[in-house]
């Protein structure tokens, strides 16, 4: 079966078409929540939940981009919803046990931060989770992801000057907040 | 503290001196390499048992959202109920309004300043 038949059977709901979509899609989506879930265990039940959304919007896939675009905006949507999640609990935590509250999630605590090997690589990451949700997606996407920006652009439902200006942003952003980290 | 770990970091020179900082470049390409994925053999298994799962736990969220509306419903009621029983006591306590009812108490003819265009021959 070539790749459109088994997307498009999975999409009308055949279950053995949809567990080779999850089987295909599943690293995708795995590594980009892991650049902004901050625990690994989080990573894999926001992989679940993408593709329990799949399937439940699997009617709303028209077809006027590629699939892996739709997953990634999917999978994109469900990891801004997380953070959020994660800044409510935080906020109720500090609310609830007064200034001696638990702490909020630093980047040392960040799934990428743990699967992350190299120092540096985990300064960016802690640097990332600083920046507006817009430049880290961007960031995310067409750094670590190697999307274009055209790509990008669809998966955010932007212009790609749009894009390329969070890019650069982003970028600013980050050498601002690591000026002591690198050399010039 | 993120820059004491760096320089604690095990490629520290064994003399001391601190480690030469790469550069931005270098540091965004650290962090590009790509993430293990670790392996699962019982992943769709999760995801389809959570499928079968949503559609029970769909119509069991039902219920709450239905007697949240219920609740907005009584609430906007009795705020509504009150607004028109303060406004019915406001209003009848007001001498503004008593004294305006009495002037247009059309039984009393001597105060009625129409009584000339009810009866105009009695001029």
């Amino acid at each position: 079966m070539s790749n459109s038949r088994w997307e498009e059977a999975a999409l009308n709901g055949d279950h053995e078409a949809f567990r080779k979509l999850v089987d295909e899609f599943r690293p995708l989506v795995y590594r980009t929540t892991a650049r902004f879930a901050s625990d690994p265990s989080d990573c894999d039940d926001l992989t679940q939940e993408v593709f329990i959304e799949i399937w439940n919007s699997k009617n709303r896939f028209r077809g006027d981009s590629a699939l892996s675009t739709w997953i990634y905006r999917i999978t994109v949507n469900k990891a801004l919803n997380y953070i959020r999640r994660q800044k409510r609990g935080v906020f109720l935590s500090l609310l609830t046990a007064g200034q001696k509250g638990a702490d909020p999630p630093t980047s040392a605590d960040t799934t990428a931060n743990r699967l992350l090997q190299s120092e540096g690589a985990r300064l960016i990451q802690g640097a990332l989770s600083k920046l507006p949700d817009n430049q880290r997606i961007a960031f995310v996407l067409t750094q670590a992801e190697g999307l274009s920006q055209r790509q990008t652009a669809e998966v955010m439902a932007l212009s790609e000057s749009a894009v390329e200006s969070l890019i650069q942003r982003a970028k600013a952003n980050l050498r601002k907040r690591l000026k002591h980290y690198y050399s010039i | 503290m993120e820059q004491k770990r760096f320089e604690s970091s095990p490629a520290a020179k064994p003399d001391g001196q601190h480690p030469e900082k790469p550069t931005f470049d270098q540091l965004i390409d650290q962090w590009r390499q790509p993430i293990e994925v670790p392996s699962d053999n019982h992943f769709y298994q999760k995801v389809e048992s959570k499928l079968s799962g949503s559609s029970a736990s769909k119509q069991i969220r039902f219920e709450p959202v239905w007697a949240s509306i219920a609740a907005m419903l009584l609430i906007s009621a009795g705020i509504g109920l009150g607004i028109i029983l303060h406004n019915i006591y406001t209003y009848s306590d007001s001498p503004a309004i008593a004294s305006a009812a009495y002037e247009l108490d059309i039984s009393d003819y001597e105060t009625n300043p129409y009584e000339y265009l009810i009866q105009p021959d009695s001029q």
